[in-house]
């Protein structure tokens, strides 16, 4: 095994604070820790898509790794409304929903990870709300020119 | 509609981005170049930030700091991926994993593939297995406090997840569609160049096979996890990339490579990986029982055979020879 010990970085080194509670396998605990790591991250102010579905689920998810970068997240229409936490899957889902992302805020700016003043890129400020889908469509593609993805395990 | 389409490298993956202004029939405006150009900055950026090979990164960083834990200040974009990996770890319950780097430098994979000069820096663990649900991130501050003895591998996720955040740069950059694909792992949203929707190939897992099915989608995540890519040789046996969770080990799986269609890449990368532990007799019973779509390819003893979730069963798959 190739592993290499090296001085930890004391640039930004801190006191380790109280970790948080260990993973659990009840999965009515589970439930609660996603529900309260969801209301941490959208600060109470990001209503959830109500519904059991998986896509409820997944959508949840997403409002982790968006409200992190300043990115905010937030359910489609039926969602908006209905203000209520998402459930664990237990079952297939049952209505699309729409994922807005709003870019902001316009002020933050990213350096490199060493502190340096980076490449001169900027976390995009922009007030038009960005739509991604949260139930994609997907069909067989017909013979097209167009240009195209390809999809594969990393090569 | 203008269009801009550039393949390159990064993340030691292909990169290819397609972006189109929507205007008219003219060629694509200054301004979509320029956007273009900040998008691929912008993944480089990440890179810096999140690659273990390179030592600076806030990954390397965190690899580094062993039994004692510690806090450390990082980059904004890397509390989106420390947050995409707590993530798909919950809600895959841990067939995704990002802490298994340990074991995956215990395969082998200790340098990077495009410059085996570059390595892996992880701390010994000192016995120390922090876990995920330890870790804990404070954008308030800027900081994330490590718990001991945790390392993160990036691999996947990270291609997934920019993906996903190169493509809302570019929207927000003012394209009115974006397709980014790092890696095999793509993102897509807005106006698609086609009236069917963002085309996607999806390759055979084995390279000289072709492709496997061409999928148009509405926009989203696609991400393929295989175990027939990303391999080598190690103690005079072939390893491959996909740790089990349950072994700490190349994984066994039946799976040959499995592709998922969700609501954006760094999502279907993880079930994927998922799906993949899964094994062929609970992959589709995992990605229907989440609302996703996706196809696995999986090895018997008479050649492969495909498994779709139910929305695909009408796509056509080419298997190629000896595959049943």
């Amino acid at each position: 095994m190739t592993t290499t010990e090296d001085p930890i970085d004391d640039r930004a080194t801190q006191p380790l604070r109280p970790p948080e509670q260990p993973t659990t396998n009840d999965p009515g605990e589970r439930q609660a820790r996603l529900e309260r790591l969801q209301q941490r991250r959208a600060g109470g102010a990001v209503p959830r898509r109500s519904g059991s579905g998986a896509g409820s689920k997944v959508v949840a998810a997403g409002i982790g790794f968006a409200g992190m970068l300043g990115l905010v997240a937030a359910m489609g229409a039926a969602g908006r409304s209905a203000g209520v936490t998402a459930a664990l899957p237990d079952g297939p889902s049952t209505a699309p929903a729409e994922v807005l992302v709003v870019v902001h805020p316009p002020d933050a700016v990213s350096g490199d990870s060493d502190g340096s003043p980076g490449d001169g890129w900027r976390v995009a400020a922009s007030s038009r709300p960005i739509a991604l889908n949260a139930q994609p469509v997907i069909r067989q593609a017909p013979p097209s020119e167009s240009p195209r993805g390809r999809t594969n395990g990393s090569r | 509609m203008g269009v801009v389409e550039l393949h390159g490298r990064v993340m030691a993956s292909s990169l290819h981005v397609i972006a189109t202004d929507g205007e008219g029939s003219g060629p694509a405006t200054a301004r979509l170049h320029d956007a273009v150009q900040r998008a691929i900055r912008f993944v480089e950026h990440l890179e810096r930030s999140w690659s273990r090979f390179i030592p600076t990164s806030d990954i390397s960083r965190i690899n580094r700091l062993g039994p004692t834990g510690g806090a450390l200040a990082v980059d904004p974009a890397t509390f989106a991926l420390l947050d995409a990996m707590v993530d798909g770890h919950e809600i895959t319950t841990g067939r995704y994993d990002p802490t298994l780097l340990r074991a995956l430098i215990a395969e082998g994979y200790a340098a990077s593939r495009t410059d085996p000069t570059m390595m892996s820096l992880v701390a010994p663990s000192g016995g120390r297995h922090g876990s995920l649900s330890e870790l804990i991130r404070d954008p308030a501050t800027g900081t994330v406090a490590v718990p001991p003895g945790l390392v993160l591998d990036p691999g996947g996720i990270g291609k997934g997840l920019a993906a996903d955040l190169a493509v809302s740069q570019l929207l927000a950059d003012g394209a009115a569609g974006a397709m980014v694909e790092i890696g095999g792992d793509l993102a897509a949203a807005g106006v698609p160049l086609d009236p069917a929707g963002w085309l996607i190939d999806v390759e055979h897992p084995d390279p000289h096979e072709g492709i496997l099915c061409h999928l148009a989608i509405s926009g989203g995540g696609v991400a393929t996890s295989s175990v027939r890519s990303r391999r080598w040789t190690h103690d005079g046996t072939d390893r491959h990339h996909q740790i089990d969770p349950a072994t700490s080990t190349c994984s066994t799986t039946d799976i040959d490579a499995v592709t998922v269609i969700a609501p954006c890449g760094w999502m279907a990368e993880v079930h994927a990986t998922a799906a993949l532990m899964a094994g062929s007799d609970g992959a589709i019973a995992h990605l229907e029982g989440y609302g996703l779509s996706g196809i696995a390819v999986a090895r018997t003893p008479n050649g492969q055979r495909v498994r779709t979730t139910h929305d695909l069963a009408d796509v056509e798959i080419a298997l190629g020879c000896g595959a049943s």
